[in-house]
């Protein structure tokens, strides 16, 4: 609950200088008195100004910053005003400082602008400034239930707009009654579920959409399960199977030991057969290219004798050969001597023959005549030429070695054969009588197990990758579970019915609580206004929507039509009842809350005071409330008295305090 | 037989037929052509001398038994004093032909290397 303790005001209004109010703790009621003018609305504002940091101006009134800062302080250079709130809330005290200062650089403010609201306050050992202070202040008094607290009585007739339809001041002011009477906790806690339930609403759309794709992946998930699992059931299988083969082929093998070298005789004849049967085949190969290499091999049967024919006949060659060259010079000579005898001239040294040597010519022409006669066939030597290069191109072709090598290798597979099929005979005798099927038998047996192995093992291989695949398959599948998280449409579900069936009760809740509140506050209203009315037909107060309350006259009938005085009866008595009924407890200061009442009200009023809030401060001027009066009205619950005092038109002092004037 | 006209046909002795067709049995040689022209050579170097056949049976056209002529030519050179060479080479053909029969009668087969090379150095 908030409790004043005192207010100190500087230089604010007709405050000057320095001037302090101490408000009692206890119950009851201090009564300010001040004539018109001295400062009852300032001093009301000073209040409003501490805690909101607003100045409230009656119609018709235009007041400034400036105009706060007293007319008298500012004339001596002071341009500066404060107001200094404490107060208890619960268990902190607190210090609330707001200070009208000019702007940094200016020092003589001439207009608003020229002017900052600091402010800061104090939770008992910490200083709060800026929004922290303002958070801290809208906690223990939101401004917007601050006309319940700080309430111009010239301004009580604004009640009468609650029972209007479709004012905006009327809204304003029920929104404020219903912010006092706590109706938000509920109305927010509304919305607060609406909000949830759209959330929920959300998270199942969003889950439902979820659940598609976790019951995708989960139907993925079991099947690559129910794969691994037949996988893992085959792969058991088949090395069953392999073990029981492995067993067989043992048993097999160990039969087998004991016909080892017969097996071994067997498979070595077997061998040899298989060589036999190449060797065969490399022989059939090489015959047949034989073959083909034997054409034109007469060639090579006569190269031989060709060569030696050629020898004899290059010979007779080079021998006609040597005749027709001898026969060319023997006829060149002849007609060069001839030519010389005819010219008595050797050519060669261009000398006249003498008769010596025209007779050695003659001699030697003689012996040329003879030779003359030898005939050069020239037809044998085409011959010879055409004979010698019909060997050569047969000799060429000669390819002896080739046909040798070929045939040679014929015969050594021809032996290896032969030599095999030695060993195979041998063999055969030596393994007549064993029952070579039985063995034979074993020995199939003993592949077939292996080869079955074999295949087993691939089958097993071929499995265990499938395995691990679908092994690999199922972490995807299962990290992608994780990273989409586990959808629980159910739980989502419940959640926004939940919300829905919250959201609905405190639907209903806030009507039923705003029904009942009003029941309450008409209830409460009725009684302290059955208290301040001088009327005794009127015997009650109806409420309606709006918090508007309707005198009830002892007929029944509804009094529509009422004075200023019971307007101002009837919206002091909702004031008691909201005071009454608002979790959030605080003082009240009234000003000016009389000036429509004629007296008996105002005794009522004033008795019905301390039943209005635990402290309640009174701002007014003595005609209206007169102090000996309220002394005896309020005797034990009247608390303190201040008196403002005119200095002059610009200064009033504040007289008075702790157990009242007297 | 310096004069003598020259064959344009020429063949085998029933003899000489009967080894053509046992060496083509033994599949020794890719035709029957290539298998005579060898007995021809094996009948040379054996040291056999041109000869008259008597009773031959056309087998062969001279122009497809030796188309360029090579064979007659080679003959003629080993033999200066043949005028007729495919006379000449239808006498050696049946002479190496009677040497092969007997080879294949003796061994069963032919023996090549014996054939190739040993014979004519023996031959020689």
């Amino acid at each position: 609950m908030l409790t004043l303790k005192t207010l100190a005001l500087t230089n604010f209004g007709p405050f000057k200088g320095t001037q302090i109010l101490s408000f009692p703790t206890e119950p009851g009621v201090t009564i300010v008195f001040g004539e018109n003018g001295r400062g009852k609305t300032t001093l009301l504002n000073a209040f409003r100004f501490a805690l909101f940091g607003t100045i409230k101006a009656r119609a018709a009134q235009d007041i400034t910053l400036l105009d706060v800062i007293n007319i008298e302080a500012r004339q001596d250079g002071v341009f500066s005003a404060s107001v200094v709130l404490t107060f208890s809330y619960y268990a902190s005290m607190y210090e609330l400082t707001r200070k009208i200062e000019p702007r940094n650089g200016i020092r003589q403010p001439e207009s608003e602008a020229d002017l900052v609201i600091d402010s800061w306050l104090r939770r008992d050992d910490d200083v709060l400034e800026g929004n922290f202070a303002k958070e801290e202040l809208a906690r223990i008094m939101p401004e917007k239930v601050s006309r319940f607290f700080l309430f111009d009585g010239e301004l009580l007739q604004e009640y009468e707009e609650l029972l209007r339809q479709e004012s905006k001041t009327g809204d304003e002011i029920k929104e404020a009654i219903e912010q006092i009477l706590g109706v938000p906790v509920l109305t927010n806690a509304r919305q607060d579920l609406e909000a949830l339930h759209s959330q929920a609403r959300k998270q199942e759309s969003r889950a439902q959409t979820k659940d598609v794709k976790t019951n995708e992946l989960q139907s993925h998930l079991a099947e690559a399960l129910a794969r691994k699992e037949q996988t893992e059931s085959i792969v058991r299988e088949k090395k069953l199977e392999r073990h029981a083969l492995e067993s067989a082929r043992a048993a097999i093998v160990q039969e087998m030991r004991k016909w080892e070298r017969l097996r071994s005789q067997l498979d070595q004849r077997d061998g040899l057969l298989r060589d036999i049967n190449d060797l065969k085949l490399k022989i059939d190969e090489r015959k047949e290219r034989l073959r083909l290499e034997l054409t034109g091999v007469w060639k090579s049967l006569l190269a031989t004798d060709l060569s030696k024919r050629r020898l004899s006949l290059e010979e007779e060659f080079a021998t006609l050969l040597s005749r027709q060259e001898g026969r060319r010079a023997s006829d060149f000579l002849t007609k060069l001597l001839n030519s010389n005898l005819d010219s008595n001239r050797c050519d060669g040294c261009a000398r006249y023959l003498d008769t010596d040597a025209r007779q050695y010519i003659q001699a030697k022409l003689a012996e040329l005549v003879k030779d003359a006669g030898i005939e050069v066939p020239g037809a044998r030597l085409e011959e010879l030429r055409s004979q010698i290069g019909t060997i050569d191109a047969v000799v060429s072709a000669d390819r002896r070695g080739l046909i040798l090598e070929i045939v040679s290798n014929i015969e050594e597979a021809r032996v290896a054969c032969s030599d095999k099929q030695g060993r195979v005979a041998d063999l055969q005798e030596a393994t007549r009588n064993v029952n070579e099927a039985e063995v034979q038998k074993l020995s199939g047996e003993e592949r077939r197990h292996t080869q079955e192995i074999t295949i087993l093992d691939q089958a097993i291989q071929s499995e265990q990758n499938v395995l691990a695949d679908t092994l690999s398959k199922m972490q995807k599948i299962e990290a992608e579970l994780d990273r989409i998280g586990g959808s629980d449409l159910s739980k989502e579900r419940v959640q926004r019915e939940v919300c829905a069936k919250l959201h609905q009760l405190f639907e209903e809740g806030v009507a039923l609580y705003r029904d009942n509140l009003r029941a309450k506050v008409e209830s409460d209203a009725t009684e302290i206004f059955r208290e301040l009315t001088s009327d005794p037909d009127y015997t009650g107060l109806q409420i309606n929507q709006n918090y508007g309350l309707t005198i009830v006259h002892r007929s029944g009938t509804l009094v529509k039509v009422r004075s200023a005085g019971n307007e101002h009866i009837v919206a002091l008595s909702l004031m008691g009842a909201l005071q009454k009924n608002a979790p959030l407890r605080g003082p009240i200061v009234m000003d000016s809350p009389f000036g429509r009442l004629d007296t008996t009200h105002k005794l009522n009023v004033v008795k019905a005071l301390p039943r209005m809030a635990d402290q309640v401060i009174l701002l007014v001027y003595e005609s209206e409330v007169e102090p000996q009066m309220a002394r005896n009205l309020l005797t034990g619950k009247l608390r303190s008295e201040y008196r403002m005092k005119r200095l002059s038109s610009f200064h009033t002092t504040i007289e008075g305090g702790t157990g009242g004037i007297r | 037989m310096s004069t003598m006209q020259d064959k344009t046909q020429f063949g085998l002795t029933k003899e000489g037929t009967a080894v053509i067709e046992r060496l083509e049995e033994l599949a020794i040689f890719p035709n029957q052509m290539e298998a005579a022209k060898f007995a021809l050579a094996v009948a040379i170097r054996s040291g056999a001398k041109p000869s008259v056949v008597a009773q031959a049976k056309t087998t062969w056209h001279a122009g497809g038994f030796d188309p360029d002529h090579e064979l007659a030519d080679v003959v003629c050179i080993l033999f200066p004093e043949v005028q007729a060479p495919y006379r000449a080479i239808e006498a050696l053909v049946n002479d190496g032909l009677a040497l092969l029969g007997k080879e294949i009668e003796r061994t069963g087969t032919l023996d090549l290397p014996t054939l190739v090379d040993v014979l004519p150095n023996r031959a020689r």
